[in-house]
């Protein structure tokens, strides 16, 4: 028999407020343990919440972009559960009136376009970090990160392969950084999800029993972990066994999941309209306030380079997948009046200094201006492509500036016929073999002798009057 | 009250008053993480029995239309702007902790 | 002429005056709790070299010219539910006996602020819940009136300090009726404000929907006062903020002034509130207070409340409720009591041991009832439910109150009982709390007065409830009432 694959994501996004959800302290990520707490976000007796206006903002934002109806009186409940990493041993959520619900995302599979359905957007706050302790068996508790705000953006199941959930997630991904609402980081735990996952039959119209995978840290695992528990669900039934509705944990290093100790008393969490909160009254004005002043979004700034900009499908598409890389381009190609060369530095250099370094591209230190000059002096033929590409280098590594750069080492690129015709008849003589083979019609010899030129000259050679002035004096030789 | 009107909550004592079902007195404890003995179950049924058994007045009353009430009056919209203001000093918090390591809080071991 | 047996503007005014200096009224308070306490027990903390330095201190503003307000220097008492920095704040419970808040609740700081000086925490029914101030861990304080008596709850040490003298006034909080029902069992004026009129932050929670910090003093007038300091906008409590109704103080202020009068002010007097179980002296006292009032030129007419006896189960579902998550907090781990030296299975025995050593039956027994009523199943039957006659009830009050300016009744079915007879049956007690538990479900402000005294000397209170954010009015019959009667005046022989 064949199946079919049900998945449905909860993905969690801790939204870029310089405070956090219910109180004035820092949301900045690490920082020493329980440095950016206090008696709010810590729950100390007789502490209370006010909420912060801009995870409201965000949240709206979010719903915009994700055509959810948005809860014109939206509220939050306490949602009841004891663990160390929860001072109040509840968290402050959204159960009853969440701020979004009934929204979509459209993604490109193979297949097509594909909507996928939100089932709904909630705002809450963020539990504490626990790290356990080998050396004394216990657990250690830090606060810092508990009331960092975060975003619940539950999808519907209407995912069908590990593909599909990686594309739809990175399309929701590089639309919460275009919004500007988060930053997304997997590796700081600022975008989390859990994936539910079910099998059933090809054709059924019913839903198999889902089991819930927690603890996956990069999309390459989600994938990863889909694939597997699609598997062990389809030789469960196989085999005629049964599957469990329960929560199971990914663990990357076995690269398979297990189930986590089910609770006895299955989680009654006892959620209640939260009597420290007021309700928040979601106004047309305040929508249409927060909608006039949105970003705009990947899909429309891609349609943009292409049409005003000539750059291919291909071209706009990597430009658009982080908001620093199209900022970073949109400038610079304004600046320098070449997109095209624009998109071939970010697509070429930029992106390979990204990959090396393994950071998020607003960590490179690329401005915009110093990008724009460096294309301006190629196209003037000031430098040469490659003496510009270890410019590129050295603005990247010593953030030096470009143009004073080429002064302080003389890099201007040669362009006296004199001096190049002196130095190829230097190297013509010292390689007599050259020209033999140049003769016996090897175009090799050629590159061989422009690459030696070069070097004398320290890569300064205007390399189209190299290749002109070589050819001539071969063809004399 | 008879019996057949709360079969979800317990049983009548011997004075016609509802007790509730120790499984249920004990499942609240589980949930509220309370740990009563036997002895407190046992009055615990009766005690909370005897509670719910008066609130059970406001079980007639015609609730149907009435929207729940949050709070004494009607409020809205209390936010703050996204200002940062200075946290607490870490030793403040480990002051207040009865065991602490390296700035954290120590507790019972809960890596499985 | 005893320091102790002024009211808190009297001595202010002396203060003020220079007849008595700060640190004197002080030292006179501090001997006062010297020589009664030990048979009150009103306190769980006193800090005498703390309190005379803050005297001194404020003496000297005072010498400076600095403009305090006009209670500055008066020696008072906050209940130990309420934070304040570097004090430790008990809330009467095994769990936070040795729990010292790092920062001040906005109440206690803002009567800091202008110049209170504060001689120690007063005793109060664990976390608040009670009616006796017999759950405390601190042991039992005993009404000043007759030892063997309790003082009322839960802020029963706040109202028999002031009761014998040993606070000149003092801030409790209110519930279900524990500011208003401790004032009434021991004699003095106690003022229950409109929910929000006070910031709850640092109050440590009970019912967060129910709970507001209020005084009690000798006087309607001292309460308006204190009300006037401690009321207004917090940005740090969420149902207290500049956005929502505030209090008016201004016109509260003007209340406190003399030569007040209540003519014209319509007062109704619901039948629901003289039921089965009112103890006659109660009614009769209560009756003349009404009686009083039309004397000096209101209106009193009869008039009918919906829902007083349902407001009970109303009140318990929802208090506990709400307790239940607040008090879930209290697990020995971050701070507070942990159990030491023995083992534990889990995580999950680890919580029970330390919740079920750290709280009272009481508490336990409150939040048992809360997490019933939110666990699922359960939700719509109870907790729901009385959310939505929470509804219908302030509807009927809403209704009454567009037609009279205040209401008028008992603050308690009876004086009060004998220490140790009301803890056997919990369901007996909670049905005590009849009277008050409306004005908290409806958020009104509600103003206990002393209106005279049972056969065997115990006070009886009567109770005013008004208008939403209305505390003008309150204040002003209080003031009128008092002028013209002197049950306020009489104190215990100690």
């Amino acid at each position: 028999m064949s199946y079919e694959t049900v998945i449905g994501l909860e993905v969690h996004v801790e939204l870029s407020t310089a405070s956090k959800i219910f109180c004035s302290c820092e949301t900045t990520f690490g920082g020493e343990p329980n440095t950016h707490c206090c008696p709010v976000c810590t729950g100390l007796p007789g502490a209370l919440p006010v909420l912060n206006e801009q995870v409201v903002d965000y949240a709206i934002r979010t719903c915009l972009a994700t055509h959810c109806a948005i809860t014109p009186l939206t509220r939050f409940d306490r949602k009841n559960y004891f663990y160390p990493d929860l001072p109040k041993a509840y968290q402050i959520s959204q159960l009853h009136k969440p701020i979004g619900r009934n929204g979509h995302l459209e993604i490109e599979t193979a297949e097509g376009l594909k909507k996928i359905g939100i089932h709904e957007i909630h705002m809450e706050e963020d539990a504490g970090k626990l790290i356990h302790d080998p050396w004394e068996d216990c657990t250690l508790v830090d606060y810092n990160r508990c009331g960092v705000p975060l975003l619940e953006i539950v999808s519907e199941p209407d995912l069908r392969s590990a593909e599909e959930a990686l594309i739809y997630l990175e399309k929701l991904r590089s639309i919460l950084q275009f919004l500007g609402v988060s930053d997304c980081r997997m590796e700081q735990g600022s975008l989390r999800a859990d994936v539910n996952v079910s099998v059933r039959p090809v054709g059924s119209q019913t839903f198999g029993t889902r089991t819930e995978m927690k603890n996956m840290n990069s999309f390459k695992a989600i994938g990863r972990a889909i694939v597997a528990e699609a598997k062990r669900q389809i030789d469960l039934i196989e085999d005629g066994k049964t599957i469990k509705q329960e929560t199971r944990r990914w663990d990357e290093n076995k690269d398979s999941s297990f189930a986590m100790r089910s609770k006895e008393d299955a989680m009654d969490y006892r959620y209640f309209p939260d009597p420290d909160l007021v309700a928040i009254n979601i106004t047309p004005d305040w929508i249409e306030r927060v909608r006039s002043g949105l970003a705009e979004l990947p899909e429309s700034r891609r349609a943009r380079y292409i049409a005003d900009w000539q750059l291919s499908e291909y071209e706009a598409g990597v430009l658009t997948t982080h908001p620093a890389i199209a900022n970073l381009f949109e400038e610079t190609a304004t600046l320098s009046g070449r997109p095209k060369d624009a998109a071939s530095w970010m697509l070429g250099e930029f992106m390979q200094a990204a990959k090396e370094q393994e950071c998020e591209p607003q960590d490179l230190h690329m401005p915009a201006q110093s990008l724009a000059t460096l294309i301006a002096r190629v196209a003037e033929g000031v430098v040469n492509r490659n003496t510009a590409k270890k410019i590129f280098t050295q603005i990247l590594e010593n953030k030096v500036d470009p143009d004073a750069y080429i002064e302080q080492n003389g890099l201007r690129m040669v362009s006296n016929p004199d001096a190049l015709k002196d130095k190829i008849a230097e190297i013509i003589a010292a390689n007599p073999q050259s020209i033999v083979d140049y003769k016996a019609g090897k175009t090799k010899a050629m590159g061989f002798l422009v690459g030696q030129v070069m070097r004398a000259m320290q890569g300064k050679a205007d390399p189209q009057l190299l290749n002109e002035l070589l050819k001539d004096a071969l063809d004399r030789a | 009250m008879s019996q057949t009107q709360h079969p979800d909550l317990g049983n009548l004592d011997q004075q016609g008053h509802l007790t509730l079902d120790p499984i249920l007195v004990k499942k609240v404890a589980r949930l509220a993480r309370l740990s009563p003995n036997e002895q407190e179950l046992d009055s615990l049924s009766h005690e909370l029995g005897k509670i719910l058994e008066h609130f059970q007045n406001i079980e007639a009353l015609e609730t149907d239309n009435v929207e729940p009430t949050y709070h004494p009056q009607d409020l809205l919209d209390s936010v703050r702007p996204d200002q940062v203001q200075p946290s607490y000093d870490q030793s403040v918090f480990m002051e207040l902790t009865p065991k602490h390591k390296d700035g954290c809080l120590m507790v019972p071991r809960t890596f499985e | 002429m005893d320091i102790y047996t002024l009211s808190a503007l009297e001595l202010g005014h002396k203060i003020a005056g220079r007849e008595i200096s700060a640190p004197e009224a002080t030292q006179a308070m501090l001997d006062r709790i010297t020589a009664t306490d030990q048979t009150v027990k009103a306190y769980l903390t006193v800090v005498p070299e703390q309190a005379l330095a803050q005297a001194a201190l404020i003496q000297q503003r005072l010498d400076n010219g600095e403009q305090l307000m006009p209670l500055a220097g008066v020696p008072m008492a906050i209940k130990d539910n309420i934070s304040t920095k570097g004090l430790r704040t008990t809330c009467g419970s095994k769990m936070l006996w040795d729990y010292v808040p790092p920062y001040n609740a906005t109440a206690a700081d803002r009567l800091l602020a202008g110049g209170a000086v504060l001689l120690g925490k007063t005793n109060l029914d664990e976390f608040a819940m009670g009616n006796t101030t017999e759950t405390s861990y601190g042991g039992i304080t005993t009404n000043p009136w007759a030892s063997d008596r309790v003082p009322g709850g839960s802020s029963g040490g706040s109202a028999a300090a002031v009761a014998a003298g040993e606070a000149v006034y003092a801030l409790g909080s209110d519930t279900g009726g524990s500011i208003r029902q401790p004032a009434s069992y021991c004699g003095v004026t106690g003022l229950k404000p409109t929910y929000g009129a006070v910031s709850r932050f640092g109050l440590v929670a009970y019912g967060s929907s129910l709970d507001q910090i209020g005084p009690l003093a000798k006087t309607a007038a001292d309460c308006g006062a204190i009300l006037a300091q401690i009321a207004g906008p917090d940005s740090k409590d969420s149902t207290a903020m500049p956005a929502g109704r505030n209090l008016d103080t201004t016109a509260l202020l003007k209340s406190i002034e003399p030569g007040q009068s209540v003519k014209g002010l319509k007062i109704g007097i619901p039948a629901e509130y003289f039921g089965e179980g009112l103890q006659p002296e109660v009614r009769t006292a209560v009756e003349a207070a009404a009686a009083q009032l039309a004397e000096l030129g209101a209106t009193v007419e009869p008039c009918h409340l919906p829902l007083v006896e349902e407001g009970i189960a109303t009140y318990y579902l929802i208090a506990t409720a709400e307790a239940s998550a607040n008090l879930a907090r209290y697990d020995g781990i971050q701070y507070g009591f942990r159990p030491t030296g023995q083992a534990y299975e889990d995580l999950a025995d680890f919580y029970a041991q330390a919740r079920t050593e750290g709280f009272g039956p009481e508490v336990r027994r409150r939040i048992m009832l809360g997490t019933f009523a939110l666990s699922s199943g359960y939700y719509d039957a109870y907790y729901l439910k009385a959310l939505k006659v929470r509804k219908l009830l302030q509807q009927g009050y809403r209704e009454a109150l567009s037609r009279f300016d205040l209401l008028i009744g008992p603050v308690a079915p009876t004086t009060a009982p004998k220490i140790g007879t009301t803890l056997s049956d919990p369901l007996q007690g909670y049905l005590a709390d009849i009277y008050t538990v409306a004005a908290n479900l409806t958020g009104l402000p509600g103003l206990s007065l002393p209106c005279g005294f049972d056969q065997i000397g115990l006070p009886i209170g009567v109770q005013l409830i008004g208008r939403a954010f209305d505390e003008a009015t309150l204040v002003r019959t209080g003031v009128t009432y008092q002028e013209a009667t002197g049950y306020h005046r009489q104190s215990p022989a100690l």
